[in-house]
């Protein structure tokens, strides 16, 4: 269980003879990923740490079985690189590139919603489920196998939460960066719905920052219509107005998607909301105590 | 009538005629001078300089400095995978901030390795004097490499165990 990528996961790295992409296939195939082959346009018939090179991404499935893909491709080629993952029908890709131009996304979220295909990202750590598979370039030793799924629009800070998870003994069902653009593949909302019916899922963890709205109608979707306990933290508490904090979608804009807003609703709608993130960990064993107890 | 325009940066790559429009003396000194190195740096209003990796992470330091009672000096997040002369690069800008009266480094090594950091950090310290107090805060891939590398420079610095502890440390230093 878990949900989206598993131990049974046939994983396509796109970009795979790039620096970034050579490297974290390393990493992948190290913590055990199922990695069947991997597609640069012009390489194909070279190897990769063992792993096939193709032209094509419609090979990797016609061929291995594929269906998901991770993509280490530079911002002007990645659009088409999601675009040709979608079209052969790959279920989850997973999109690492970061400064993809949005106009670009936009186009790319709505072919890849067509096709049916699940987008995680673009400018993602990618998505977990420990001791199963990792499709992503997260640090695996910090995770834990258990019952607490992770969403989060970010990539360093959703370690130090998981790290903080695990060293109080809480374990993660899966853990799922949506990415820090504005535009990205998925919501708070899809991954909540997937959570809802997982069964190893016992609790889920809401990591937001400014900017945008997706908190808020999280917050919306978690009281109406999830019966797993939820905790959530929002960056970004001090973040000047009308300043990019790093990601392109961090931003405060005509006094919208400030982190009192996003803390206020949270809370108006029964989330555990934690303000002091060194206190998280322990903030979590008093949230998940009741429906963890049997790990 | 008033108006403005926001041009995404990521697409100036293909919009070369507005990319030359940029005029990096309207921006802030510190602010542009960040800039040309690739790290992205936001100068605020207080006086605990921080450098971070990642940019979440970044924004979550500056919350808990201002939790712990002190205000920032600065958002400076040197990137998941940042570089060596990166780092010392940043160092170097938070360095040359007058307002600034004691120094946070925390990273979460995922991508960016430790070891890196605290070479960086070491490098910096040669080439510029570091008088503020400085609290470092490691955690992740070669953490014990990066410690150590640290521990045999000539560094005056404090180790915070974690991210609270590392926040009221550089607190207690301006209060």
């Amino acid at each position: 269980m878990g949900i989206l990528v598993d131990e049974d996961t046939k994983v396509v790295v796109q970009g795979i003879t790039g620096k970034e992409g050579t490297f974290h296939t390393r990493q992948m195939l190290a913590y055990g990923t199922n990695i069947v082959a991997g597609v640069t346009p012009g390489k194909g018939g070279e190897r990769v740490e063992g792993i096939p090179v193709l032209n094509r991404i419609k090979d990797a499935v016609d061929i291995y079985g594929a269906d998901a893909s991770c993509i280490f491709v530079p911002p002007p080629f990645a659009p088409d690189a999601m675009l040709e993952a979608a079209d052969a029908g790959i279920d989850v890709i997973v999109c690492i590139t970061e400064g993809i131009p949005t106009l670009d996304m936009i186009k790319t979220v709505h072919f890849i919603r067509k096709c049916g295909a699940v987008l995680i990202g673009p400018n993602t750590p990618g998505i977990i489920s420990p001791g199963k598979t990792k499709v992503g370039i997260m640090p695996g030793d910090i995770h834990k196998q258990g019952g607490i799924g992770v969403i989060s629009r970010s990539g360093t800070l959703t370690y130090e939460v998981v790290d903080q998870l695990t060293r109080v003994g809480l374990g993660q069902s899966t853990c799922i960066g949506l990415g820090g653009d504005p535009i990205v593949g998925t919501s708070f909302i899809d991954h909540l719905r997937c959570f809802k019916e997982d069964r190893e899922t016992k609790g889920v963890v809401l990591i937001g920052e400014i900017g945008g709205t997706a908190e808020e109608e999280a917050a919306e979707y978690i009281e109406e219509e999830l019966n797993k306990p939820v905790m959530a933290f929002i960056a970004g508490q001090t973040a000047p107005p009308g300043r990019r904090m790093g990601h392109a979608g961090a931003i405060i804009s005509g006094g919208k998607g400030k982190a009192e807003d996003k803390i206020n609703a949270l809370k108006s709608h029964g989330i555990t909301v934690v303000l002091n993130l060194g206190q998280l960990g322990k903030t979590a064993l008093q949230v998940f105590k009741d429906s963890c107890k049997s790990h | 009538m008033d108006a403005k325009i926001n041009f995404d940066d990521n697409a100036l790559f293909r919009q070369k005629e507005i990319a030359q429009l940029h005029d990096p003396y309207e921006m802030d000194e510190l602010d542009a001078r960040a800039s040309q190195y690739n790290l992205n740096y936001i100068r605020l209003d207080g006086n605990i300089g921080a450098m971070v990796n990642g940019a979440g992470l970044a924004m979550a330091t500056m919350d808990l400095i201002k939790l712990a009672g002190a205000e920032p000096a600065n958002f400076l997040d040197v990137g998941g995978g940042a570089s060596e002369e990166m780092v010392t690069n940043g160092l170097k800008i938070i360095l040359s901030d007058k307002r600034v009266k004691a120094i946070l480094i925390n990273i979460f090594g995922g991508i960016m390795r430790c070891d890196v950091l605290a070479r960086g950090v070491v490098k910096a310290a040669k080439e510029v004097e570091i008088k503020a107090p400085l609290i470092v805060r490691l955690e992740g891939t070669n953490v014990e490499e990066g410690r150590e590398i640290l521990r045999d420079s000539d560094l005056d610095f404090s180790v915070a165990k974690d991210m609270e502890e590392a926040a009221r440390m550089v607190a207690r230093q301006v209060s």
